[in-house]
């Protein structure tokens, strides 16, 4: 495939992942448009999205690993060969829902979350400057100690979920939710680890680690007694280091731009 | 441009060689760092069929509205 071909089909999938997203967000704020047609106006359980308290950090969990995949293929849209972080950063919440799969059941699987995904593993796989952009990373060691610090409570709190959607009843484990949980957890740790390897455009990773735990954390705060939510103690933790991912990064990008 | 190189001496001091002339046309890589292997586009394709082999049966049961 020559490049310029590959370039061509590379941001053809690029738009149809931005236009299946755009349209699974377009089902879940008017649920009858796909309810009507499918005998159920009502729209099912796609109305209870966003709607039912008890679903709201799930809700929310999901609709940020998404939408941590639409901000990174956004950003291919105007300059794939600068934003490769942003590429690697689209595909992570992708391949987190898909190790959070392997580890529970296949009830995690949902259409919205296999449709974006697909295209957007594809067109990780087809990014024109990706694999070349490999040699250019640049390690940071103060972002990667951040992440390791938060990996092992995340990696607790993914193991919990796993094991709450392997053995849970209930509505939640039924629809697969624990899963998302397990998968939001992996997520945070993968992409802090995309940002930290400081490729072209990574500066776009660092803020949405950091904007992950912390709307998490204050997601917690607000809905103490939701399922899913962070105990408080947790939930200020997981705010105060997001705060500091992100200031961490500014000084690391700071200091790059300082002549040498 | 397609650069082709001397293994074990000086480019300048042989002629091109053509085993690698033929291996960088093969693979499709001309001057520059290497770009997407193959195996990418393999995964890729098996990515498609698995995932458009899911969303059909999914429908196909009526899986959608009830998640």
């Amino acid at each position: 495939m020559t490049p310029r071909v590959q370039g061509r089909l590379f941001m053809a999938v690029v738009l149809v992942t931005l236009g299946l997203a755009a349209l699974f967000g377009l089902i879940v704020a008017r649920p009858a448009l796909v309810g009507g047609p499918a005998g159920d106006p009502s729209g099912g359980h796609i109305a209870e999205h966003f709607r039912q308290p008890h679903h709201r950090i799930h809700d929310l969990a999901f609709g940020l690993l998404l939408g941590t995949t639409v901000l990174g293929m956004l950003a291919q849209v105007r300059a794939p060969a600068r934003n490769v972080a942003g590429q690697l950063m689209a595909a992570t919440p992708i391949l987190a829902l898909l190790l959070a799969t392997l580890a529970t059941d296949p009830r995690v699987l949902s259409i919205p979350w296999v449709a974006v995904g697909a295209p957007t593993i594809v067109a990780t796989l087809l990014h024109p400057a990706l694999f070349r952009s490999f040699g250019t990373r640049r390690p940071s060691r103060p972002m990667i100690a951040l992440i390791t610090v938060t990996a092992i409570p995340l990696l607790a709190y993914a193991l919990s979920n796993i094991a709450l959607q392997r053995s849970g009843p209930g509505d939640h484990a039924a629809l697969g939710h624990y899963g998302y949980m397990a998968a939001f957890a992996f997520a945070v740790v993968g992409v802090g680890l995309v940002s930290s390897l400081r490729l072209p455009g990574w500066r776009l990773a660092t803020p949405v680690t950091g904007a992950l735990a912390v709307l998490l954390g204050s997601a917690s705060l607000v809905w103490p007694d939701v399922d899913g939510a962070l105990a408080t103690a947790w939930a200020l933790a997981a705010i105060a280091w997001g705060a500091v991912y992100v200031s961490v990064g500014e000084i690391v990008r700071r200091t790059d731009r300082l002549p040498s | 441009m397609l650069r082709t190189r001397s293994f074990g001496s000086p480019a300048e001091s042989r002629p091109p060689n053509i085993v690698c002339a033929y291996m960088q046309l093969m693979h499709g890589q001309d001057d520059g760092p290497p770009g997407t292997p193959r195996w990418a586009y393999a995964t890729a394709i098996v990515v498609v069929v698995l995932a458009v082999a899911f969303v059909v049966m999914h429908l196909a049961g009526g899986g959608f509205v009830g998640h």
